[in-house]
């Protein structure tokens, strides 16, 4: 499932494009054919082991620039036996700009909707007891509604396409204060992120009856201003949102629930034109790193049934 | 009845168990527990008795003057935000502080001699919030708990799962209170200088952080540690663990600029815990806050009591 990168072909220097496979030259920014930037591909190219994509998902506020600035610093730090590598500007600016944010205490700036192109974070990443198995946090920073109006329409945006058939695990966020007080939105909204990834995995018709081995880890965000999610995430994704789990039970083999939270409070304040802004009161990362490295391990798990 | 302002004499507690040959599994108990005695003065042998197991359990903080950081966040004309750099004076009275904070193994005797079914305890506003204060099987006590009981393995890692009020009736049932923040901040910071102004010293040690000298996110632990662990990050006088391990709670509420009204459940916390992430963070004068309500494995507390609070020997 994976696509193999190539290393350097010939003078011109041809790279496959992680994402999507396609034969690219080493020139420019940006995959012509699914705007993956060129730069991810190349460092990959280099490291001689093929790419292994995990992605994370999650719709717009469900605090994916905050964990993933979060989660990128812990890599970096090296923590819970994992260790990651940022790897180009944007990855880095995610990271720092979080963390120094978080040391003022206010969270990070929205993520601008108006790029013409999304900016892709990428870390490296693997386990300390086996550094040699590398695999790639891979998101583009997704812009506004973008995964939502792809999983309305797909092919909407051929990138998040490529990019979900060809990832070997993701992590799935929910702002689990609202899965608290508007559950049926968020499940509606779950089912379909699922039913899109069970499509674009299935596999050919005979093994149909299969299920799909795509590892998925459900994290609970902000977790900190909800003791439900935090206490027991398995029962409030099952209290919450039961048409996620029982999609989940039906078509894939591995799924696990998370609660995380980046700050141990947060409050509101009130500007000057009288909104309330959230600000966070102390930084308290709770469960991270642990989804990405359940998904990591299960995608090293050996589960083919009958061959030895 | 006990605390407040009125005149306490020091008692050793009847519980105090002591670590012995006899008796090696036992818990130390890091408490003492002083008795209301305007009435009725103990007798003078008695009173020095009382004396030397406050200086054994506690340690005296000097008077003096403490810069506490005004908290937060201003708002600017054009709505940015940035973080006032005021600082505000407070004259703080010396006290005596409990040396280590309150271990697992103090608050069981709090647990055991009922005090969860004392109404003089309890604010009678929160008597129903009281019967909710339970432990993981259902008891009175804190959040987690079994039974009644802590983990045995650690009896001498400070209590936590226990929300401000729980503190705060502790205090009262020994016959001491909780700090406010100048206390809290003049106990951290007396050593390095007198006024606590001008250059400030970061940590109880000195003005670097060092993973060694605190149980904090980067000591890699991820859960308390014993009361009496991290000497190097002592205060002089012999104050355990201000930085770091838990979270403390203060006596007073988390006050800062733009906050809207009414709104405001928190009360402060210090000092940081083993997963506080940031060193700037968990130091003498970052000023945190939490919910009066909220019971967390990464809060405890300590206690006071004002010198003028005693009898003299
Ligand atoms: N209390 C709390 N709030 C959080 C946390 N993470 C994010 N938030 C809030 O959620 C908002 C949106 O987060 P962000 O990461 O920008 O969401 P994104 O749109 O998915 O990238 C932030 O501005 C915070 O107000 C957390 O761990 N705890
Ligand atoms: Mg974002």
């Amino acid at each position: 499932m994976s696509s193999k990168a190539i290393n350097w072909m010939d003078e011109r220097s041809i790279l496959h494009c992680i994402t999507c496979g396609a034969q690219i030259i080493d020139s420019g920014t940006y995959c012509t054919s699914c705007e993956t930037p060129i730069q991810v591909s190349r460092s990959v190219a280099n490291r001689n082991t093929p790419a292994r994509l995990i992605s994370v998902l999650g719709a717009s506020g469900a605090g994916k620039t905050v964990y993933l600035g979060m989660l990128l610093d812990m890599l970096n730090k090296g923590t819970g036996g994992l260790r990651g590598l940022p790897n180009g500007a944007f990855s880095l600016g995610v990271q720092e700009q979080t963390i120094t944010a978080l040391e003022n205490r206010r969270f990070p700036e929205k993520t601008p909707s108006e790029a013409d192109h999304w900016q892709w974070v990428h870390c490296e990443t693997f386990d300390e007891k086996s550094p040699k198995r590398k695999i790639d946090l891979i998101t583009p920073d997704l812009a506004g509604e973008a995964l939502a109006l792809e999983l309305e329409k797909s092919n909407t945006f051929p990138t998040i396409r490529t990019m979900l058939r060809n990832v070997e695990g993701v992590v799935i966020l929910f702002d689990s204060e609202r899965v608290k007080v508007a559950p049926r939105s968020e499940d509606i909204f779950g089912v379909k992120l699922v039913s899109y990834l069970a499509d674009v995995n299935q596999r050919p018709t005979k093994e149909r009856r299969n299920k799909i081995r795509l590892p998925m880890s459900f994290v609970f965000t902000k977790a900190d201003v909800c003791a439900d999610a935090e206490d027991d995430p398995q029962h409030f994704a099952k209290t919450h949102l039961p048409g996620l789990l029982q999609f989940c039970e039906r078509r894939f083999e591995r799924f696990e629930f998370f609660a995380a939270s980046v700050v141990g409070g947060s409050t509101a304040l009130t500007d000057n034109y009288g909104a309330q802004i959230q600000i966070p009161l102390h930084v308290q990362p709770r469960c991270i790193v642990e989804p990405l490295h359940w998904v990591m391990r299960q995608m090293d798990k050996r589960l083919w049934k009958g061959v030895i | 009845m006990f605390g407040g302002e009125s005149k306490a004499a020091v008692v050793n507690s009847e519980t105090g168990i002591q670590k012995s040959k006899d008796n090696p599994g036992s818990p130390k108990i890091h408490f003492c527990k002083l008795l209301n005695c305007e009435n009725e003065r103990p007798a003078d042998s008695e009173l020095k008795r009382l004396w030397k197991s406050v200086e054994q359990k506690m340690a005296v903080v000097p008077s003096g003057r403490v810069a506490l950081q005004e908290i937060g966040v201003t708002v600017d004309e054009s709505n940015r935000f940035s973080d006032s750099m005021r600082l505000q004076q407070s004259q703080v009275e010396s006290f005596y502080m409990d040396k280590t904070a309150v271990t697992n193994a103090d608050f069981l005797q709090f647990v055991k001699a009922g005090c969860y079914e004392d109404t003089q305890l309890w604010d009678q506003n929160i008597w129903s919030k009281v019967t909710q204060m339970v432990d993981q099987s259902g008891q009175p006590g804190p959040k987690f708990w079994h039974n009644g009981k802590p983990p045995r393995e650690l009896m001498e890692h400070p209590v936590v799962g226990i929300c401000w009020y729980e503190a705060k009736a502790y205090a009262q049932w020994v016959g001491k209170q909780l700090p406010t923040a100048g206390q809290w901040q003049r106990a951290a910071t007396w050593h390095h200088t007198d006024q606590d102004e001008g250059s400030i010293t970061k940590f109880t040690w000195g003005g670097i952080y060092e993973t060694q000298y605190a149980n904090a996110w980067a000591s890699g632990i991820g859960s308390t540690a014993p009361v009496d662990e991290y000497y190097d990050g002592a205060t002089p006088n012999g104050i355990f663990q201000l930085i770091g391990n838990t979270w403390e709670w203060i006596d007073g509420p988390f006050e800062f600029q733009n906050q809207p009204e009414n709104q405001n459940d928190l009360v402060e916390i210090r000092g940081g815990a083993f997963d506080t992430y940031l060193d700037s963070q968990m130091t003498c004068q970052f000023r945190s806050g939490q919910s009066r309500s909220h019971r967390s494995p990464n809060l405890g507390f300590r206690c006071i009591v004002p010198v003028k609070n005693l009898h003299r020997p």
